[in-house]
């Protein structure tokens, strides 16, 4: 059985530590296991109920939560920003969670941070985990 | 730090320890997603 897993960064720098730690990752993953990094993020404009309701889901938020959909499993990848989830991240998130067909329902996520500081980016993990 | 653990120019993971880990924490991911799965 093979296990298609996304990886989603949540560092929109070129020469993140987060990114370096995602690409790092397919060469380390045991034989079973195929790693694809996810579709974009950066262009979501900020999450607006108004939006949705008068022009629906961008596509590319549609295309995030397929690709959330269709991987057996997710690994985000993210720094601490200000104590928390950065936040084109988490606005790439409230987006997607607001298809009626919840791309991240039943999905195994596990959640890395790199970071420059002792504490290793607890303080975003713990807020993902209630994301 | 994450500055020790990787290659300041390159950005690749060096740090052998750490890649260790990473690999640990991917092989127990894998098991965990394939007993999700079924």
């Amino acid at each position: 059985m093979t296990i298609n897993t996304l990886m989603i960064c949540g560092s929109l720098r070129k020469g993140s530590f987060n990114r370096a730690l995602m690409n790092a990752l397919p060469p380390l993953a045991p034989a079973g296991m195929t790693l694809g990094e996810a579709p974009p993020f950066r262009g979501f404009p900020l999450y607006d109920a108004d939006l949705q309701t008068s022009s629906g889901f961008p596509a590319d938020v549609v295309a995030l939560a397929d690709a959330i959909r269709t991987a057996d499993g997710v690994i985000i990848i993210s720094p601490e920003y200000n104590y928390t989830i950065p936040g084109a991240l988490k606005n790439a998130l409230d987006w997607v969670s607001r298809l009626s067909d919840q791309p991240f329902k039943n999905k195994p996520v596990a959640i890395q941070s790199a970071t420059g500081g002792p504490l290793g980016g607890a303080r975003m993990q713990y807020h993902m985990r209630m994301a | 730090m994450a500055q020790t653990k990787f290659d300041e120019k390159t950005l690749t993971l060096k740090d052998e320890p750490t890649r260790k880990i990473v690999a640990q924490q991917l092989t127990a991911f894998e098991a965990f997603v394939a007993r999700v799965k079924g």
